[in-house]
């Protein structure tokens, strides 16, 4: 069985690619704009497409604030909206799965790590993730919630299984992040794994 | 009729399961795309005809892994992984008894690992579709959803 996972904005752009493709191989926050960082305490007010330390504007991708538990600034306009109301597009990541045939997936799951071990959290941030599925920007999202704090493996995000049988499957995962000490943030990155048949 | 590779022909992978049914025939894992996976037509092949997978191995990096006969039932389901710097993909296979599962993890550079009862990322019987139960398993479940 051959598949393909690949990680974009939520928007579909731009793509994140791995270092070995000479790409843009970072998701990095910041603070009101490329560059600018985010206060201790504070969630991310801008997100864009980098290199490892954070120096090269590879493109914006959406941003999502923390704003309350169950809630989100989206593209930095308020008030906040609740996560079901936050659309697809709107969304920082979309996780998208190719298979040679249509699948089922489930025992899904996104993991912040600290770029070493997966099984490891991040160092020096509070990672917030929560799924996000509403392609119909009138009717009520199906996803997460409320926020939840992802971890190495103490506390993954977990998501829907799809029972729909498809080749191609997008996933959206909302992130939201906040340094707990001041610097430079760079051990921490993302895992993302599924099953199917 | 249910398409399904009886032998090793152009749809078969090299890294593969092949599974022994009660009726004496043996099924190769199969890249039909325009089909399900294979796994999903040897449930239904298995259901139409009141057949039960009698044993199951795993072809793999080179390796052949045979698993024990005649279990309750048989698990099998690949796993795709990815940061954005790497990704891929194990296969995992296993079986249920007593309603406790067994489940090897394993990729095509040979890398493995067994998931069993106990162990921290142990989730118990996948059910079906992951898992292909015995005929008279099968059964019962049936009598037990109608009584």
């Amino acid at each position: 069985m051959a598949s393909t996972i690949r990680f974009f904005g939520g928007n579909g752009s731009p793509e994140v690619f791995p270092a070995a493709s000479g790409g843009f191989n970072t998701v990095g926050f910041y603070g009101a704009g490329f560059g600018l960082s985010v206060r201790v305490g504070e969630y991310n007010e801008s997100t864009f497409r980098s290199i490892e330390n954070g120096t090269s504007n590879g493109g914006s991708i959406p941003n999502l604030r923390f704003a309350n538990p169950t809630g989100a600034f989206v593209a930095g306009l308020i008030p906040a909206r609740e996560l079901r109301e936050v659309n697809n597009f709107e969304t920082t990541l979309r996780i998208r799965l190719n298979t040679d045939s249509a699948v089922a997936t489930q025992n899904t799951n996104f993991r912040a790590f600290d770029k070493s071990n997966i099984n490891k959290a991040p160092s020096g941030v509070t990672v917030r993730a929560a799924e996000i599925r509403k392609d119909n920007a009138i009717v009520r999202g199906s996803g997460d919630a409320g926020w939840t704090v992802i971890a190495g493996s103490g506390s993954v995000l977990p998501m829907d299984n799809r029972a729909d049988l498809t080749v191609q499957k997008d996933f959206y995962v909302a992130l939201t992040v906040s340094p707990t000490s001041i610097g430079e943030k760079t051990q921490f990155g993302f895992y993302w794994e599924t099953e199917f048949l | 009729m249910i398409e399904l590779s009886k032998s090793v022909d152009r749809y078969v992978p090299k890294e593969r399961w092949i599974a022994s049914l009660s009726n004496g025939e043996t099924i190769y894992d199969d890249r039909r795309s325009w089909c399900v996976p294979a796994w999903q037509r040897l449930a239904e092949y298995c259901y139409s005809g009141g057949l039960s997978i009698t044993g199951l191995r795993v072809q793999i990096a080179g390796t052949e892994i045979k698993l024990p006969s005649g279990m309750d039932g048989y698990i099998q389901k690949k796993k795709a992984w990815a940061t954005i710097e790497e990704s891929g993909i194990k296969l995992c296979f296993g079986y249920v008894t007593n309603g406790l599962s067994l489940i090897h993890e394993i990729d095509s550079s040979g890398d493995s690992r067994t998931i069993r009862p106990g162990d921290e990322e142990y989730k118990g019987d996948p059910g079906e579709p992951w898992t292909i139960y015995r005929k008279d398993i099968r059964d019962a479940k049936l009598s037990l959803l109608s009584a």
